[in-house]
């Protein structure tokens, strides 16, 4: 199983780099859209860059399930197996 | 050799569609292309991406509208007529996010191959000229694609909207006008769009 706690903090480094936000803002039950207030272009670019970073596919119809920072956090982890 | 690039998009949206109506608008581009001693068009890459064609289409045809309303006039009732246009009358439709994503890293491989087989350097470049599809993906893609400072980015959209077959020249006619300069320097243009076909070349800026 694919560590988590280096995944959330991975993916909250590609949020900063995307919208600003501090990386500690990033946790696991803040919604991206609620929340964190990353609109759909955003998200794409995050789930892209998460991809490469994280060496994982992540589809187009996945990406609208992904609704909180934990959402991607545990699709990340079991596509890394 | 006259190419134009025309597009009357308001005929085609559904004003209450926030997906894609609100980015497009109409325009027309045209160049002459005539004989040279140096080559002024590099070769082109070409393609599209069919299994995700309905990615960017039409939710109808005007065909489908044609036919149907054919068999509805002959049975000469004037609501059904009514309904039958306003319910098949074609509207442009998009899946944004997939969009994106293609648009900005696919068509960033597709630039970059263009630039490559005219043979150049991204530094030899003047001008990118991306289809303006949306400020978005223009900006995103001229991050992927790394140019150099100097490169100007044409982002007519701003004020033309998305004009589709009419943005490319529409948005290089204006980048010349602003910075007349740059003529007969080289251009990179890439369109993309409907059913996601695209296609990328190098111009000379005339």
């Amino acid at each position: 199983m694919a560590d988590k706690d280096a995944i959330l903090a991975g993916l909250a480094e590609i949020v900063e780099e995307e919208t600003g936000l501090e990386t500690d803002e990033v946790q696991l039950d803040k919604s991206f859209t609620e929340d964190l207030d990353i609109d759909s272009i955003s998200m794409m670019t995050i789930v892209v860059n998460a991809e490469e970073k994280f060496d994982v596919k992540i589809p187009d119809e996945e990406v609208k399930n992904l609704t909180t920072v934990g959402d991607a956090v545990t699709y990340i982890a079991n596509a890394q197996g | 050799m006259l190419v134009v690039g025309v597009e009357k998009l308001s005929d085609f949206i559904d004003k209450h569609d926030r997906s894609i109506s609100f980015l497009l608008g109409d325009g027309a581009g045209a160049v002459v292309v005539g004989p040279s001693e140096q080559p002024g068009i590099s070769p082109s890459i070409l393609g599209s991406e069919g299994d995700k064609w309905d990615a960017v289409s039409m939710d109808s045809s005007l065909l489908r509208l044609r036919d149907t309303l054919a068999e509805a006039q002959a049975t000469g009732d004037a609501a059904t007529l009514l309904d039958t246009e306003s319910r098949l009358w074609p509207t442009l439709r998009q899946e944004g996010q997939t969009v994106f994503r293609w648009a900005v890293w696919e068509m960033a491989k597709v630039a970059k191959e263009a630039v490559r087989a005219a043979g150049i350097e991204p530094s030899d470049l003047t001008a990118f000229v991306p289809h303006q599809a949306n400020i978005r993906i223009i900006d995103e893609l001229a991050k992927q694609l790394g140019l150099p400072e100097h490169v100007l980015v044409g982002r007519d959209i701003v004020d033309a909207g998305n004009t589709s077959a009419a943005s490319v020249p529409l948005a290089l006619h204006r980048l010349r006008a602003e910075n007349p300069e740059i003529s007969g320097g080289l251009a990179l243009q890439i369109g993309f769009g409907a059913y996601l076909a695209y296609g990328a070349q190098i111009v000379r800026i005339p």
